[in-house]
């Protein structure tokens, strides 16, 4: 059985991040107005970035591993707690997204709004899985501390990749890789082709799942 | 019916680069509770972390209700409640929040009884962990502790940087708690009064090895503090002599049983009763020598 209380745990520890990080994700939103979907990537793998990390400190800085693992929890638990947390955090960064791109679409302001795309959706969601699926093995191996440079070089790098890669799928020049690649794309459905993609992450989640898991049950506490 | 032992530690062993516990025995009964000293860093909380599986043992066996403490780990972390030295609750969060998120893991919780704790301890539901005393952390430790029906309840340094009062209000509360005869209490520190108080059992341990586990009635029966001139000692004396320590006027022992040492000196000797302070400091200062 999950226990979500471990999630709203996450959630109720950092309230003010999670606003902090609403007001970020709005700044993004102007500062990034050029970049297209790149601006929700970002966006959205930029608040996820805040929060997760900020709940990994505060796991830390408590010592909370000992007072969780005295409880009658499964290790496994709190490691997939972890992992869900991320897709509550992600899904409410989406929705401040396109409340803030709704509401300033119609407010009248001179900016350029990237409106969110199923596309968009998907990009932003495998470039959160990417981050925190190779951060999360590394942080339960050596600890919110230890892992916290190649956390910073992991979330730069993955959201101006993905959304570097994103905007470049998007305007394709007529190379023969790239027709390669639309003959591909355009053999497939939309839709199945984002099935496939999310098929993948999800994959891609369940063996850092696994690794984490593995990694944490023989984590000395 | 013979009732199995609550906590049942046999061979337990846990190497560390500097230090490691030696294959450590004991074994704690329903009804009582054990005390178990030892100076800093004698691996008191090396052995709390192996029983709460934080620690992975190298090896031995670690059996509480009678199961094995990994197989049945979340059965039996069900009924133990637990006290650390330090605060491991989210700083952050109000007290209300902190038993909102660890209640639900309890199958038997019991918020009547936490609601009871909270006025008795005079507790500030709204207030945020981190504002409260260290007096304050540890009661709220405590009524999480003794809010589920835990039936063991293990401490790491509980009294630990507490002032005297609070203290004292703590052994009370386990000395209450103890009333059920099918609860037990398995705590450290290395303030040996608390242990006069309220122990009924004393396990010593020193350089990762138990040096005595014993009823404490019997342990102040027979242990002695000798006293006598320098001339009466010889090397077969000494060996009767948990340790020693000498000057130019005379020397001062600890023995393990007064009617040994009473049939050998006699009336060559003062006789005293020692504290358990006392019995800690020779035993672990002969291992220091040794």
């Amino acid at each position: 059985m999950l226990n979500l209380h471990l999630i709203m745990k996450d959630v109720l520890i950092q309230k003010k991040q999670i606003i902090f990080g609403f007001f970020y994700l709005l700044f993004i939103i102007f500062a990034f107005q050029n970049s297209d979907v790149g601006t929700f990537i970002i966006g959205i793998t930029a608040f996820t970035y805040l929060v997760v990390t900020y709940s990994c400190a505060s796991e830390e800085k408590n010592r909370a591993d000992v007072m969780l693992n005295s409880l009658p929890v499964k290790r496994s638990q709190i490691v997939a707690m972890k992992y869900l947390s991320v897709v509550i955090f992600f899904l409410s960064g989406t929705l401040a997204y396109m409340l803030f791109t709704g509401l300033l679409k119609n407010s009248g302001f001179n900016i350029k709004i990237y409106m969110l795309t199923i596309e968009g959706f998907l990009a932003g969601f495998i470039s959160v899985s990417l981050m925190t699926g190779i951060y999360f093995p590394i942080y339960f191996k050596v600890g919110y501390m230890k892992s916290r440079i190649l956390n910073l070089i992991l979330f730069f790098s993955i959201f101006t990749g993905v959304s570097y890669i994103a905007q470049y799928i998007q305007h394709m020049d007529n190379n023969a890789l790239n027709k390669l690649l639309a003959g591909i794309l355009a053999s497939q459905s939309n839709f199945s082709i984002a099935v496939i993609l999310l098929a993948l992450t999800v994959i891609f989640q369940l063996i850092s799942y696994g690794i984490s898991v593995k990694i944490y049950n023989n984590r000395e506490l | 019916m013979i009732m199995e032992p609550i906590l049942e530690i046999r061979g337990l062993r846990k190497e560390f680069k500097d230090f490691g516990l030696k294959g450590i025995d004991l074994k704690l009964d329903r009804g009582y509770i054990m005390g178990f000293i030892g100076p800093n860093g004698a691996g008191k909380s090396t052995t709390i972390r192996l029983i709460m599986n934080l620690l992975k043992k190298d090896g031995g066996e670690i059996k509480i209700f009678g199961k094995d403490h990994v197989k049945y780990e979340q059965e039996i972390k069900n009924k133990i409640g637990f006290v650390f030295d330090e605060n491991h609750f989210y700083e952050e969060l109000t007290v209300s929040e902190m038993k909102w998120i660890v209640a639900p893991f309890y199958r038997t919780w019991d918020e009547a009884a936490f609601n009871k704790y909270i006025r008795k301890f005079e507790l500030p539901l709204k207030k945020k962990i981190k504002e409260l005393s260290k007096g304050m952390k540890m009661k709220f430790s405590l009524a999480i502790a003794l809010s589920h029906n835990a039936e063991l309840l293990i401490m790491d340094e509980p009294t630990s940087g507490l002032d005297p009062l609070i203290r004292s209000e703590l052994l009370d509360i386990l000395s209450d708690v103890i009333q059920d005869e099918n609860k037990a209490v398995f705590f450290s520190t290395h303030i040996t009064s608390d242990l006069d108080k309220i122990a009924d059992f004393v396990t010593l341990i020193h350089n990762g090895e138990i040096i005595l586990s014993m009823a404490k009635d019997d342990i102040l029966n027979n242990y002695r503090i000798v006293k006598g001139g320098k001339e009466i000692l010889n090397s077969d004396i000494r060996k009767i002599f948990v340790g020693i320590k000498e000057n130019q006027f005379g020397f001062e022992a600890l023995v393990k049983d007064k009617n040994q040492v009473k049939s050998r000196l006699g009336d060559k000797i003062h006789i005293e009763k020692p504290t358990l302070e006392d019995i800690m400091l020779y035993h672990t200062r002969r291992a220091q020598n040794a």
